[in-house]
Parts: structure tokens; C-alpha cells; sequence
């Protein structure tokens, strides 16, 4: 993950050497997460709207399909294992150059998943003993992010962009912290 | 502005990793603790003299009592773990009335279990299927005249000391807060002439 994280630095880097160039783009985006599927075993997918050159909302969904991250959760390495998450978003450029900028965004998060709970349990003889038990958890995050986004062609974006948010209903069930983390690739049309 | 453009790229770098990894790092939710006190006994005598062999049991079943349960707690099926293990020291005290570790592998003998030594001594109990019960008994010869005293670690309640489990890392860990009989803030404490 580090190794493709610097990929990209090394990519931005010479997208910086790049002319200012104003593109004629257009006013929607779809992305793919290249790192989450790659490194995490997870699709991220979003789309985006620009409704100004300053602002623009979004949805990013993200499916967990990692079989590390289900071994993890099984084997009692991670107490809770996330399933989906639903990610309503509306980002600030802080810049009016279009073609790369650095943003700071505000979502929300509806996410879902499992949490394993120690509990004393009776077997048959009536003797007490203590299992982890696997339960469903859903909870609602608000969190904030700051990125940087380039086009390396023409309609061609990256986005780079990190943050975290608080899950709002944790009670020990679901994570207190959902992260927001990914590189985008997106075709803006 | 590239100093500008490359600190952010830097702060990004940093914030990335540190989010995966706070991600990654959840609170380990898997282990129980609780208390049971007496699991382990030092087979006392009235007096000492030198080539004794001063004992110390820890043979408990596998079913205890749990405080606050009206029901027995089923140690091996919670853990399966094999072995229960717990710490503790043999000092001896010089002329200046301070206290010298003495552990020492040619010092020990092992009846029931395992024993490790090096600067404290790490006591094995181990499982014995037949009878349900976990079984240490370990004894340290006393090899010289003076005042001895064994020692054992505060527990994770800050009063008794620990008996822990070997638990694999898909079964739950336990950790029971026990005590042994006449010590004193911890140590007993015994002459051998």
C-alpha cells in the first residue's frame, strides 16, 4: 500500500510540472478507488456533482469484500468488520484553478457491519464459560476530510484525500472512528 | 508554494497511514479477567533447616468459583488453553539487610508441571485431562542458612498476582487475580538455619 501510495505522489508530483491548463469539463464524475481494491480488498465507488467551481456533493459507497479482513474478524484479530458504507459528501475547492486543487470535504456515513462480544454463556450442565459472540451493527458517522485532486489527461482525475469521522450511536457495538481514506480515479463528463 | 504543495503531500502521507493503522489497531475485546483467590499454595513448615525443599502449589480444577456468578466458570472450555502460568521470586537477604534474587535453575525441582527461571521464575500449570485440573508443583532448595523470602507480582488488580492463560489467538484470554497463603504485602517470608 505504501509502495502505490508513493506511485501516485510520484504521479502528482509531474502533474504539478504540467501547464495550468483549463479544461472544458464537464459538471459530473464517476470514480474507482484503486488503492482500496488493491490493497484492502474493498469497492469504493462514487459519483459527483459540481454545482460551482467551489463546490460540489457526492455519494461514495464502499463494499467490504476482503477475505483478510473476514479472517481477521473470525479469527478475533479485529472486533468488528465492516460491511458497506454509505457516504453522502459535499466538498469545498479551495482554489478556483479546476484542474487541480485541494478540497475540504464534509460527509456523513450510514455504515454497517459486525462486532464480535465477549458474553458468559451456560452449556448443558449448567457450567459458565465465555464465547465471543457475532452480532449486526449499523450507525451513522459525521467526519471530515481534506484531499488534493489533479486531472493527469484530459477528464482524467485523481483524488487523494484523507480524514475520519465519528460514529455518532457507538455504544461499544460499532467502531468509534470510520476512516475516509482512498485514491480515486475518475472520468468526468 | 511547492514547499507549501509538498508539506500537504507529506501531511496527507502521514494522515493516510496513521488512519489505516488506527483502523487496524482496535481494542483487543477477546480476554476476561476476574478473581479467584487461593489457587496457590506454599507448603509451609514450622522450621527450615538447610537441604529443605521449600514447595509451592498451584493445582486448581478447571471449574471455579466466579465472584458475582451463581454458576461455576469453565476455565478450559473459555480458554483452551493448556497451561495456566503466574510469576514469582526467591530472594535472599545479605548482611546489609538488603534482598538478593537468588533464582537459580540448580536450586529447583519440578514435581507437577513446568518451570522456567531466570531473574523471577514463571510457574506452569499444566492441564491434566484425567483428573480436570491444572497442576504445578515446584520446589526450591535451600541450599544456605539465612532469611529467604519468596515474592509475587502485583496483579492486574493492583493486590493479588496473576495466573494467565496460554490461549491461542482465536480463543478468549484469561486472566485471574489469585492469591497464595501467609504473605505479607506479598512476600513470605522464612529463616533456614
Amino acid at each position: 500500500m505504501k509502495k502505490l501510495f508513493f506511485i501516485f505522489l510520484f504521479i502528482s508530483a509531474n502533474a504539478f510540472a504540467q501547464t495550468d491548463n483549463a479544461f472544458d469539463l464537464g459538471k459530473n464524475e464517476i470514480k474507482f478507488d484503486v488503492v482500496s481494491a488493491i490493497a484492502l480488498g474493498k469497492i469504493h465507488m462514487s459519483y459527483e456533482r459540481f454545482i460551482s467551481t467551489d463546490f460540489s456533493i457526492g455519494i461514495s459507497g464502499i463494499l467490504n469484500e476482503s477475505n483478510k479482513l473476514e479472517r481477521d474478524f473470525t479469527n478475533g484479530k479485529n472486533r468488528t468488520l465492516e460491511d458497506y458504507q454509505i457516504i453522502p459528501f459535499v466538498r469545498y475547492s479551495l482554489s478556483k484553478n479546476q484542474t487541480r486543487y485541494y478540497f475540504i470535504e464534509v460527509f456523513v456515513s450510514a455504515n454497517s457491519g459486525k462486532y464480535q462480544e465477549l458474553e458468559r454463556l451456560l452449556d448443558d450442565n449448567n457450567i459458565g464459560f465465555y464465547r465471543s459472540v457475532e452480532k449486526d451493527y449499523s450507525d451513522f458517522a459525521i467526519g471530515g476530510a481534506v484531499g488534493h485532486k489533479f486531472y493527469i489527461i484530459e477528464r482524467l482525475g485523481i483524488d487523494i484525500f484523507v480524514g475520519m469521522g465519528k460514529n455518532l450511536f457507538s455504544n461499544g457495538e460499532s467502531p468509534d472512528i470510520v476512516s475516509r481514506v482512498g485514491i480515486n480515479v475518475g472520468y468526468r463528463f | 508554494m511547492k514547499t507549501i504543495k509538498y508539506t500537504f503531500f507529506f501531511a496527507l502521507a502521514t494522515l493516510l497511514m496513521a488512519a489505516e493503522c488506527t483502523k487496524g489497531d482496535e481494542e483487543f475485546y477477546n480476554a476476561v479477567y476476574t478473581t479467584v483467590p487461593n489457587l496457590v499454595t506454599i507448603e509451609k513448615q514450622s522450621s527450615y533447616v538447610v537441604n529443605d525443599i521449600l514447595w509451592v502449589n498451584a493445582n486448581f480444577s478447571r471449574f471455579l468459583t466466579e465472584p458475582n456468578q451463581t454458576t461455576p466458570l469453565d476455565i478450559f472450555k473459555t480458554t483452551n488453553s493448556n497451561q495456566f502460568s503466574f510469576l514469582y521470586t526467591i530472594e535472599k537477604q545479605n548482611s546489609d539487610n538488603t534482598w538478593q534474587n537468588i533464582a537459580n535453575d540448580d536450586l529447583f525441582v519440578v514435581d507437577k508441571g513446568l518451570v522456567s527461571v531466570n531473574n523471577f521464575i514463571t510457574a506452569f500449570a499444566i492441564y491434566n485431562v484425567a483428573a480436570q485440573e491444572y497442576d504445578y508443583r515446584g520446589g526450591i532448595r535451600l541450599n544456605e542458612t539465612g532469611t529467604y523470602r519468596i515474592g509475587f507480582f502485583a496483579g492486574f488488580n493492583g493486590q493479588n498476582f496473576d495466573l494467565i492463560s496460554d490461549s491461542s489467538t482465536d480463543s478468549t484470554f484469561l486472566t485471574i487475580a489469585t492469591s497464595a497463603n501467609d504473605l505479607n504485602v506479598g512476600y513470605y517470608t522464612f529463616s533456614v538455619n
